[in-house]
């Protein structure tokens, strides 16, 4: 006789194989904030009919990135808590690589003062010459 | 070769360490670790996660304004190899990080400046407490004496 | 069903491919109709097609009928033998197609070494009587390589050859010779040089043979010429007169010659002499061809509508010159001077492939990529730039104005420093602090223990028990009273009295078990002290058998208390089904139970005890038993 098992192990823990895995990836939170911005409305204004989509993709929460089957299914989710947190969410700027590497003390060059500083050189330069002539 | 940050945890990714993971619309991010990535593709937000740099800028218990910040930049700006500009800035890297660290050590001092008071009243209040176990009659004399003069106070005090 | 639906859709695929692959007369090319009905005749052709038609047809029936069929059978046999019916009838119609199929096996073999004739593009077609030369000509002028013998019909069947000519592709068909008789006398290989004369737009190139070296008289090839000419009509038709190094054009007798003149009269036909032998005239022979094919070719096409199309695409332009100034490339002086590269000359300029050579060849040499650096400093190119420092790239230190920022950096340091941003107002920890600190982590630990044993007082394992389930003596109680500083007289009487009450009501039930003839049997032994002697023994074998316990515990073994299964694989859970043979695995002879009488009663005792009750009238053979019997039934 071998040994019994004693008790389950974490391998078939489904929900954390779920949350691991990018298979199914949904939209990022970063991705959403900018579709959520005023210019880009329009994308999400006259969606086309796609057979492959719940509710032929004419129902969609741009801020869950969610579609939904009809309308009634979309106004209840849009009163619900899930996505009211998700609206308060996008609220604050999303994180992003910038934002990690100035954590580490690594910062983005702000290449437009630089130009600015290097135009006004440029200035400087040429009053210097005309006063000089 | 360039040494990358940390999407996550904001620490250095050398060569041929992490994970790179390509977003279906072409961004990248690099983990240092599959901690990283792990906490990554469960969507969390690295300001919110207490161990990553970002937190800790972002919570203040860092320091997040100095002069010294202004050495390291992504410049991108292409410049030509010269042998005295490395010279330079090799020297100018070691001298800054050494003024930076020695700043972080006063920001740290400072930030926790206020815990030894903290500390000492804690403390006090907990030995005055639990007076009938101390039995050091120094200690023991000297803080029924406070907790009278307290006590005074507060009789002053409802007076 | 599955299969018969599988062979039905496999049976129909097969078929159609095979109607589908093979060429339909009506929708090819004219030319390569008349061919195929010269070849295998029309008639059986399309018939076999048909054939195979309508046995897919019919398969597709059986097999419907046969899938409907199915779906009603109620058993497994009746469905098997259903299916075996429907493959029987798809076989037997395929059967009956053999020989059709035997012939379209060989009309596709035979298809498959035709050569591949582009009835549209330019096509020069030699034709004439046999061994006058044809295919030698072919040999000339084409990279074919055609059977040339000295005798008729060498050539059985069409070749092509191809040719270039003004940058064009010609392919050009060497036909079988041609014998002068009407149409429905033509065999099979003169029929193929017919077919290919008529359909196929073309320069014919007719072959005479003058010297009639061939076995023909002039007089016949002139009149084969005349019979087949209806076929020559809108085509360009050259009459090439071979072998002229046997016989020249003006050697020829005067009637010969008025043949010739008279086929020539025509317009259309010019006339021209070679010799395949000598390879006098054969490149004059094709170019005339040709060019008289694409003459008429071009014609035809700016006839058609098409051209319109083209010609309004096409605008050739010619830019006027602006003026008379000549417009020179510019060549730079220096390119100009410069000496010709020669690899011979020692003072050369060295090129990459020099150096490789010198430096050990292909493989070893390493291409120097840093020679060419644009530095300030030539000296400075081989440097090995430093990358990384301490988890820092050194490339995002790099600025042009770095001095400043560091001296701006270090006058920020002085001034930091002289204000005393650096100095620390540490305070020293006193000893009253220590003590105090001290004082306080030993009450810390002390809480925390007294913490830990109180979590282990509380019995969180056990059964929570009621307070009044809990053994009290009245000692206790009065003790704990006492304790708590109050009188506990009161209570130990109370419960003394409780007490009392008690053991007389007790007194009672005795008296009561006492009157029962019965001695009351609710004694509970002690079970864990049977088979042994005293206490001694019993802990004794208890130790024994925790001892025995312990090894199987500490690794999870099983027990016996644990399930077990006897039988791994009982034989009627995992043998298969019976098949046709032996059925007695399960019905093994089976022992009925017998009942083992003593010898000592005697054999009609032993008999009646053996027999069924009803059978045996038991009353009769022992009456006093029996009475004794029916008292303990009324027991």
């Amino acid at each position: 006789m071998g040994r019994l098992r004693r008790s389950r192990v974490h391998k078939g823990i489904r929900d954390i194989q779920r949350k691991y895995r990018t298979k199914r990836y949904m939209r990022d939170i970063d991705q959403i904030h900018e579709d959520i911005q005023p210019e880009n409305a329009s994308k999400f204004e006259k969606p086309e009919l796609d057979p492959e989509l719940p509710g032929l993709g004419q129902f969609y929460c741009v801020p869950c990135a969610k579609h939904h089957i009809n309308k009634e299914s979309l106004q209840e989710h849009q009163k619900g808590k899930i996505h009211k947190k998700r609206v308060k969410l996008l609220k604050e700027e999303p994180y992003s690589q910038a934002e990690a590497d100035a954590a580490a003390g690594l910062q983005r060059a702000d290449t437009k003062a630089k130009k600015a500083k290097a135009e006004a050189m440029m200035d400087v330069t040429e009053t210097n010459t005309t006063t000089s002539a | 070769m360039r040494l990358e940050k940390c999407y996550f945890c904001s620490s250095t990714c050398y060569p041929g360490h992490g994970t790179m993971f390509v977003r279906n619309d072409s961004k990248t991010f690099r983990f240092c670790r599959s901690k990283c990535h792990k906490n990554f593709k469960m969507k969390r937000n690295p300001r919110k996660v207490r161990w990553t740099k970002a937190f800790r800028k972002a919570a203040g218990k860092e320091m997040t304004i100095d002069s010294t910040f202004q050495f390291e930049k992504r410049r991108n700006i292409p410049v030509r190899y010269d042998r005295d500009l490395m010279a330079t800035t090799i020297k100018a890297l070691k001298r800054s990080q050494e003024i930076k660290a020695k700043r972080e050590r006063v920001f740290y001092k400072n930030r926790m400046s206020g815990n030894a008071l903290r500390r000492k009243a804690e403390n006090q209040a907990l030995v005055q407490k639990h007076i009938h176990l101390v039995d050091t009659p120094a200690i023991k004399l000297a803080q029924t004496q406070k907790l009278k003069e307290k006590s005074k106070l507060m009789d002053v005090d409802m007076s | 069903m599955r299969k018969v639906k599988f062979t039905q859709e496999n049976f129909d695929e097969r078929l159609k491919g095979i109607l589908d692959e093979f060429p339909k007369l009506d929708d090819i090319h004219p030319f390569y109709a008349d061919l195929m009905n010269v070849l295998y005749d029309k008639d059986h052709y399309k018939l076999a097609l048909g054939q195979m038609n309508t046995a897919r047809h019919l398969i597709d029936q059986v097999g419907k009928d046969y899938v409907r069929l199915l779906k009603f059978g109620d058993s497994l046999y009746r469905c098997k033998q259903l299916k075996k019916a429907a493959m029987g009838r798809m076989a037997t119609i395929m059967r009956r197609q053999k020989d059709s199929l035997a012939y379209l096996e060989q009309v596709r073999q035979h298809l498959a070494r035709l050569p591949s004739i582009d009835p549209n593009t330019r096509t020069l077609l030699v034709c004439g009587y046999p061994n006058v030369g044809k295919s030698s000509f072919m040999n000339k002028i084409t990279r074919a390589d055609v059977d040339v013998q000295p005798y008729a019909f060498t050539t059985k069947s069409l070749f092509v050859g191809h040719m270039d000519y003004k940058y064009l592709r010609w392919q050009v068909i060497d036909t079988p010779g041609i014998l002068d008789h009407p149409l429905e006398d033509r065999n099979t290989i003169e029929m193929q040089s017919i077919t290919a004369l008529a359909h196929l737009r073309c320069a014919v190139l007719y072959f005479i043979d003058l010297s009639e070296r061939c076995g023909y008289s002039i007089k016949e090839q002139v009149s084969l010429f005349h019979s087949i000419k209806p076929l020559f009509a809108n085509k360009p038709v050259i009459l090439v007169i071979n072998k002229i190094d046997a016989m020249k054009i003006e050697d020829i007798s005067a009637e010969d010659r008025a043949l010739l003149d008279q086929m020539v009269d025509n317009d259309k036909v010019e006339m021209l002499g070679m010799s395949c032998y000598t390879e006098e005239g054969v490149m004059n022979v094709k170019q005339t061809a040709c060019d008289r094919l694409l003459q008429s070719r071009v014609d035809a096409k700016m006839k058609g509508h098409k051209i319109n199309d083209i010609l309004n695409k096409i605008h050739l332009t010619k830019p006027a010159a602006r003026d008379d100034n000549p417009r020179l490339p510019f060549i730079p002086v220096e390119a100009e001077n410069k000496p010709k590269y020669d690899p011979k000359d020692p003072d050369r300029i060295l090129l990459e492939r020099d150096l490789e050579a010198q430096n050990g060849g292909a493989g070893v040499f390493n291409v120097d990529l840093k020679k060419k650096y644009l530095l300030e400093n030539a000296d400075w190119k081989y440097d090995v730039i430093p990358e990384i420092w301490q988890g820092k790239n050194i490339a995002d230190f790099i600025d042009a104005d770095i001095q400043e920022q560091l001296d701006e950096l270090e006058r920020e340091e002085e001034r930091l420093e002289a204000e005393g941003f650096y100095n620390s107002d540490e305070e020293e920890q006193d000893s009253e602090d220590e003590a105090l600190e001290a004082t306080a982590n030993a009450i810390t630990e002390h809480n925390k223990l007294t913490q830990i044993q109180s979590r282990l007082k509380t019995t969180k394992n056990k059964a929570q028990l009621p307070k009044t389930a809990l053994k009290r003596t009245v000692s206790e109680m009065s003790e704990h009273m006492e304790s708590l500083g109050l009188d506990a007289s009161d209570a130990r009487a109370r419960s003394r009295a409780v007490k009392r009450a008690r053991s007389s009501s007790r007194g009672e039930s005795i008296a009561r078990s006492a009157s029962m003839a019965r001695p009351e049997t609710s004694v509970v032994r002690d079970r864990t002290m049977s088979g042994v002697r005293n206490v001694k023994q019993k802990m004794e074998s208890e130790r024994v058998r925790k001892l025995a316990q312990r090894m199987p515990n500490l690794f999870a073994k099983r027990g016996e208390s644990d399930r077990e299964i006897k039988t791994k694989m009982p034989k009627h859970l995992f043998s298969n089904k019976r098949g046709n043979g032996k059925t007695d695995w399960s019905s093994e002879p089976t022992v009925p139970m017998d009942i083992e009488t003593p010898e000592f009663f005697g054999p009609k005792v032993r008999n009646a005890l053996r027999a069924n009750a009803t059978s045996v009238d038991l009353p009769k053979l022992c009456p006093s038993f029996f009475r004794f019997g029916l008292h303990f039934l009324q027991l």
